[in-house]
């Protein structure tokens, strides 16, 4: 077990190395000269220039900016915010809070409605009631969730004005407020992972449904309930497990549109944002920073599968 | 012929190919005709109501919404099949060499496309837009260049399962070069995978399309595609919530066609597949 984990860590060094490389050319392909950019954009003098040129290190070969900016990522420092000159770790740290909180109390609501709801229309397949849920699983799966959002937003925030419409006040400054604030964003988002989710539960109970050993725990005379939670849940849910990685992914990309909607300050909203003022040095962080947490989650999500379905650590 | 029958006969099946078919149709009538110049503004007649002489009303500039939302059709329709081409011919082509030939071009190919899946496609692209520039050509690039390791995944793990098989072992006895079976024996088997995941991402495009131009990093207006009717309708949602309800309301119809179809095409091409709904979440 212990091998298994080491070597599965092992293995996503050589994948965050490559996205590094990845987002490094990316950035060095965007317009614009990054020296001139720190000077505020209108300097003629050619030998101040160079001078930032040389202390931006953007005079010497490629790799070795690159070796350079590795060096700095692992002492801590991502560089520095053009746009607001605060530190780009900070200011990534300080935004992802606000994401964090979203995408995890979206995907928190998500499998508390998904896990009963996807049993349950296994539970009674091909009756109404699965076909109602099958249905309107779809319904939600084809709609976008930030058009969702937007409707919500016009319908409990314009017509019935029950809640904020725009802005955003932490849970921490003041608890009412700021739950106010979140539960347009985490509807928005839950609603959407919902409907992957109880699909993929529907579909894993349905397969382990028949088995011998549901059938065993039912002929021995276990309540419905307990076959269902004992016996089905925990062989069913491995591969919803490995949705909830990569929807947790989708979650932090699909933030930036969601933040976009709802005008939340998150890491979404500061990725959009870094790219519409150019500032290259917290675009880079960002992505990176989005990468390295959907690499570790993956990480996380496949050492948790290993606990359901032991057959994982031995291949 | 039994095959589409089949395809049609089943209930997904039919309702998506409607569905999708309508769609396809208005696009094609919105990109040759228009009740209205889509882009000819009226301010005269703003935020007219529905009603005989414009049947969805007039948007912010007064601009027949039915023609924008017809054009829109067509640029967003024709961004999502252009952005097929890109990822599905490269696609096959670096996955059916990776699972092939296999060796040390697999094992680098895999490594960089699993950083590249480490990014969630709608963040590739949204970097690749800050790089080319917001416009449809480089929604279309960006996009291809998102979508491009999905299929090459693919295309890969279905060579890697059709070479265990032994008519591949017979091409060989029977003395065909290697590059003969995989273009003759092997890759018509890989057919019935791509055809799947070729109709599920013209839906994943359409949505990603109209996230990125929602995010004004898509098609720049005036010209309309959904996603940026929806953009621009949003400063005014709070009162002409029509505005955005109908951009919405395309999309979803257009993507319910994708995914029923996208069902049934795999109930019947692609059984052994698992059931997994794939769909970026945004």
């Amino acid at each position: 077990m212990i091998l298994f984990v080491l070597r599965r860590i092992l293995m996503s060094v050589p994948t965050l190395i490559i996205v590094a490389v990845i987002i490094f050319c990316l950035v060095r392909a965007l317009p614009g000269d990054a020296a001139l950019m720190m000077l505020g954009g209108n300097i003629d003098d050619e030998s101040t220039l160079e001078m930032m040129r040389h202390q931006l290190g953007l005079d010497q070969p490629l790799p070795v900016q690159f070796m350079a900016w590795l060096r700095e990522i692992f002492s801590g420092n991502l560089g520095i915010s053009v746009r607001t000159g605060q530190p780009v770790g900070e200011l990534i740290l300080d935004r992802f809070s606000v994401t964090a909180t979203v995408v995890l109390l979206a995907m928190a609501s998500a499998l508390a409605v998904s896990i009963p709801a996807g049993l349950f229309a296994a539970h009674r397949h091909n009756t109404r009631a699965d076909y109602a849920i099958v249905v309107a699983t779809i319904l939600k799966l084809s709609m976008p969730s930030f058009w969702v959002g937007l409707m919500l937003l016009v319908l409990f925030g314009a017509i019935l004005g029950w809640l904020p419409t725009v802005g955003y006040v932490s849970v921490s400054q003041d608890f009412g407020l700021g739950v106010t604030y979140l539960i347009l964003p985490v509807t928005s988002l839950a609603l959407s992972e919902i409907a992957v989710m109880t699909r993929m539960m529907r579909a894993g109970s349905l397969e382990v449904m028949n088995r011998d050993y549901v059938t065993h725990a039912r002929a021995k005379g276990l309540p419905e309930r307990q076959v269902l939670w004992r016996h089905v849940f925990p062989n069913a849910f491995a591969p919803t497990l490995t949705m909830v990685g990569i929807a947790l992914a989708g979650l932090l990309a699909g933030a930036a549109v969601t933040e976009t909607v709802f005008t939340l300050p998150g890491l979404g909203k500061l990725l959009v944002d870094s790219i519409y003022g150019r500032d290259y040095p917290v675009l880079q962080g960002a992505l990176l920073f989005i990468a390295a947490v959907y690499v570790v989650t993956n990480l996380l999500i496949d050492i948790a599968y290993s606990f359901f379905d032991p057959k994982v650590r031995l291949s | 012929m039994t095959f589409v029958s089949r395809l049609l006969g089943k209930t997904n099946g039919l309702i998506g190919a409607v569905m999708l078919g309508l769609v396809l149709v208005v696009a094609f009538l919105g990109a040759v005709w228009t009740p209205y110049d889509p882009l000819k503004s009226d301010l005269l007649n703003r935020f007219a109501a529905p009603g005989l002489a414009h049947p969805f009303g007039t948007d912010m500039f007064g601009r027949d919404v039915l023609s924008r939302l017809m054009r829109g059709a067509w640029v967003s329709v024709s961004i999502g099949l252009s952005t097929l081409v890109i990822p599905v011919v490269l696609g096959t082509v670096l996955g059916a060499a990776a699972g092939y030939f296999r060796g040390w071009f697999d094992r680098l190919l895999m490594m960089v496309l699993d950083a590249l899946m480490a990014f969630p496609g709608l963040l590739i692209a949204l970097g690749l837009m800050a790089v080319i520039g917001a416009n449809r050509y480089g929604v279309i690039l960006a996009l291809s260049f998102a979508y491009l390791p999905a299929v090459t995944r693919v295309v890969r793990g279905s060579v890697l399962s059709i070479s265990q098989n032994e008519f591949v072992e017979a091409s060989a006895v029977m003395g065909n070069s290697r590059l003969y079976t995989l273009i003759v024996h092997i890759l018509p088997n890989c057919l019935a995978p791509l055809i799947v995941l070729s109709t599920m991402m013209f839906g994943w495009v359409l949505l990603a399309e109209s996230a990125l131009s929602f995010l004004g990093l898509g098609v720049p207006p005036p010209e309309p595609s959904w996603g940026n009717i929806l953009s621009e309708a949003k400063a005014h949602l709070m009162r002409y919530p029509l505005l955005g309800l109908l951009p919405g309301i395309c999309i979803s119809i257009a993507l319910l066609g994708v995914n029923l179809l996208g069902d049934a095409l795999r109930d019947e091409l692609d059984p052994k597949s698992a059931s997994a709904p794939s769909k970026e979440a945004i």
